[in-house]
């Protein structure tokens, strides 16, 4: 039978040594678990915030592109926000309607649905915002028509409106409390259709 | 069976392995924050397009009315400020400046009937959330606009 033999002693680590060492990797360990936590918490957040920034830039171009199809335009108020019934006509005069109108969870509804033939889901539900985690909501849709003092650009001033969404990204994650983001869309869109129609209107008034 | 000696580590050893082990871990976590400035940098370049777009829009709307004065029609070099972060009173802001090069008229072309003018604007502005401080960054749009003959 053989027998283990060591040849020389191993000298490792000396107690001070192994209790300098532990305490070394145990700074960095709290330092960078420190670390990693807080970019976690970003990485979830800007990647929240870039879904609602993307739902912002897309739900805007459709409010647009609805706009300045339409000739006549009406503003009223629902649940606090901005609600705009869009009145478009086809090439033979066939008149048909829109309404576009503000949710607190729903986002932005063309009648009724969500923009983009529904398809357009408004960012409430989705990666780090179940559980309560975050809560993504629409604080403002304003739509005003734009004002301007001098009364030779007043058609042109009927006929463009500046649009603004407000979004707003509470997250209850943080160890400081809850922490608000908001994010915010403003556009203005000129409406070709109603400028056209406000000249014909002062021209027919201007000959009676 | 005969062991070989084996000395273990020794002190230096691990020290020199977690000091190569926290530049790593910094340069990883650097990495990240510059990932998120980029991320910043963007939104910023977002709210930059959105504001030149509304200008334009605007514009849109002033050349098919067709009364823009001959001062408005000579462009804004100076610029005219905008705020993509915060606003006047808000520390925390990043001003933007809007320009435009003077309206021509276009030549006519073959359909006739309608005025047409370019228009060149753009944005400028100061990117705070790049490593460097001084860069100035630019967004250009350059569109034909009808004045309708009404």
């Amino acid at each position: 039978m053989k027998r283990f033999k060591f040849t020389s002693a191993s000298p490792g680590l000396t107690l001070i040594e192994l209790v300098t060492s532990i305490t070394v990797i145990g700074i960095m360990v709290v330092g960078l678990s420190l670390g990693m936590r807080s970019i976690l918490y970003h990485y979830q957040h800007d990647s929240v915030l870039l879904e609602v920034r993307q739902y912002g830039q897309a739900v805007m171009r459709e409010i647009m592109h609805e706009i300045s199809l339409s000739r006549f335009i009406e503003r009223d108020f629902s649940h606090g926000f901005a609600r705009l019934r869009l009145y478009q006509y086809d090439r033979h005069g066939n008149e048909s309607s829109k309404v576009i109108s503000g949710h607190a969870l729903d986002g932005i509804q063309i009648d009724g649905r969500n923009p983009v033939d529904g398809t357009l889901d408004f960012p409430r539900k989705g990666r780090f915002r179940d559980n309560g985690q975050r809560i993504v909501r629409l604080e403002t849709f304003k739509a005003d028509q734009r004002i301007e003092e001098r009364p030779e650009l007043q058609r042109y001033a009927e006929a463009t409106w500046n649009l603004e969404l407000l979004f707003l990204v509470e997250t209850e994650v943080n160890d400081r409390g809850p922490i608000d983001t908001k994010i915010r869309v403003r556009r203005s869109v000129f409406m070709p259709n109603k400028y056209i129609s406000l000249f014909e209107v002062t021209s027919q008034m201007d000959r009676s | 069976m005969k062991f070989q000696s084996s000395r273990g580590f020794t002190f230096i050893e691990v020290l020199i392995a977690v000091v190569i082990t926290s530049v790593a871990a910094y340069g990883l976590m650097l990495g990240a924050v510059h990932a998120r400035g980029e991320l910043q940098a963007l939104e910023i370049r977002e709210r930059a397009t959105e504001e030149l777009l509304s200008f334009v829009e605007g514009m849109k709307g002033r050349i098919a009315d067709g009364r823009l004065s001959g001062v408005e029609r000579s462009g804004n070099l100076e610029g005219e400020q905008v705020f993509l972060l915060g606003n006047d009173e808000n520390p925390d802001r990043i001003a933007a400046k809007i320009y435009y090069d003077p309206i021509f008229k276009e030549p006519a072309d073959s359909t006739g009937g309608m005025d047409r003018y370019r228009l060149k604007a753009w944005i400028t502005w100061q990117d705070y959330t790049s490593a460097r401080y001084d860069v100035k960054k630019r967004r250009e749009v350059e569109m034909v606009m009808l004045e309708f003959p009404l």
